[in-house]
């Protein structure tokens, strides 16, 4: 009796031990950055695209790629005479994005570039002037890319018209978003026509 | 006597329709509610840094350009002053920045601030309660940004940009985009309107270089006659 008791502890034991290691990544956990963050959004005034040829024709590079790394950010003050101390005038993100399929551009895939984005985390709030949701490790989108005046990197072609969704692509939860497939916090901002002429032309 | 006692209630009426109708094409979601702590309606001064007076910015009224919404309500005053060097700040100034961007389609914005200079949300609806203590306008000083091919002027560029934060700053959102909505007859359903984003004359003219008559009747619907 003892052996049987024994051997069924055992392999009570080994199964739970198996069951932990083939257990699903918690994508829940990797996003727990995110949940308990105020969204502060910024108003801007940018450039739009009526189609798809006008938004090939304006971007530096067509890709697909994945985040790879943190996104490191930088944040800017100025005084201000009304509050008497220093406030926070703009915030920028650099994120690296590894290149694995080109559609337009002088670039190889596995090539990494850096994609620029404003918004970045202050005193834990969110802090952004982009209506797309923030770049997130792992995380793969189709970029139409637009080359930064006088840098390196690149610039999502007029934010929310420059990044959008893979097909059967799973990215990391964004809690902050209503619609975070979309890669948007708000439906009204993807540009679905756009979506659907990409859908149809391409082979992603 | 009979003629005039129904002859003025008439006139009232028919001015009262007049002014429902002219805040029609106004709709839930083309402003943001709350108000500016401290003031009375929407009086605000602008200050124009030193860093926003580059030779494209300040030249053919580009600043003036904020005086378009005056006239249209009279809760709305907006002012304006050119800083210069040595020049004491004004009380409840808001400032107009110039900032350097590398993309050049970001043609400007405007951040929000309550009462302890901490960012504010401004992306909400018309319900919720959003009140501002000061906003800072920024103005891209890359040139790229308003020298575009896609851009049939660049002064009206940068002009329409300045109008368009100002916009903002006075609690107005961008339009909706959605055909079924009043006045909502341009390019993908939007009104014609400076709030849309975008160069002046895009998406089929919807993008309006000064206030059109949308911005106008969504200024009334937030701060009144």
């Amino acid at each position: 009796m003892k052996k049987i008791t024994m051997i069924i502890a055992a392999v009570s034991v080994c199964l739970t031990l198996a069951s932990c290691a083939e257990a699903p990544k918690n994508l829940d956990e990797e996003s727990r950055g995110f949940e308990d963050i105020e969204l502060v959004r910024g108003h801007c005034d940018r450039a739009g695209y009526e189609n798809l040829s006008k938004l090939e024709a304006d971007s530096d590079l067509i890709v697909v790629g994945e985040f790879v790394g943190d996104a490191a950010q930088n944040v800017d003050y100025d005084y201000d005479v009304n509050f008497d101390k220093d406030i926070v005038v703009n915030v920028m993100s650099t994120g690296t994005l590894r290149i694995s399929k080109v559609i337009k551009g002088d670039i190889e895939e596995g090539a990494d570039v850096d994609v620029y984005q404003r918004c970045g985390i202050v005193d834990g709030r969110l802090i952004t002037f982009s209506g797309l949701t923030p770049m997130q490790n792992g995380d793969e989108w189709l970029f139409f890319l637009k080359k930064g005046t006088g840098v390196e990197g690149y610039w999502c072609s007029s934010d929310t018209f420059g990044r959008y969704p893979v097909p059967n692509t799973e990215n990391a939860p964004m809690p902050l978003s209503g619609s975070p497939d979309l890669g948007v916090y708000s439906e009204e901002d993807f540009n679905r026509n756009i979506y659907n002429e990409i859908v149809e032309k391409y082979d992603i | 006597m009979k003629f005039k006692k129904r002859i003025i209630p008439m006139i009232a009426g028919t001015l009262t329709a007049i002014l429902l109708t002219s805040t029609a094409s106004a709709h839930d979601g083309d402003f943001l509610g709350g108000k500016y702590i401290g003031k009375s309606g929407a009086n605000i001064l602008l200050r124009i840094c030193e860093s926003a007076q580059t030779s494209l910015l300040t030249k053919d009224g580009v600043y003036e350009g904020c005086f378009d919404w005056n006239g249209i309500s009279s809760n709305v005053n907006v002012k304006m002053a050119w800083a210069v060097p040595g020049m004491p700040s004004l009380k409840d100034e808001m400032l107009v920045m110039g900032m350097y961007f590398t993309d050049e389609n970001d043609f400007g914005g405007t951040l929000f601030y309550d009462q302890n200079g901490n960012p504010m949300d401004s992306n909400l609806d018309s319900n919720a309660n959003l009140d501002w203590s000061f906003i800072r306008i920024y103005m891209n000083t890359n040139e790229k940004a308003f020298k575009n091919s896609s851009c049939r002027d660049a002064t009206e560029a940068a002009r329409k940009t300045f109008i368009h934060e100002v916009g903002h700053a006075l609690k107005l959102s961008h339009p909706r985009m959605n055909s079924y909505l009043t006045g909502h007859t341009y390019y993908g359903g939007r009104p014609q309107a400076v709030m849309n984003q975008g160069y002046p004359g895009a998406y089929n003219y919807a993008v309006s270089s000064t206030v059109a008559e949308h911005d106008k009747s969504c200024l009334i619907a937030k701060w009144g006659v």
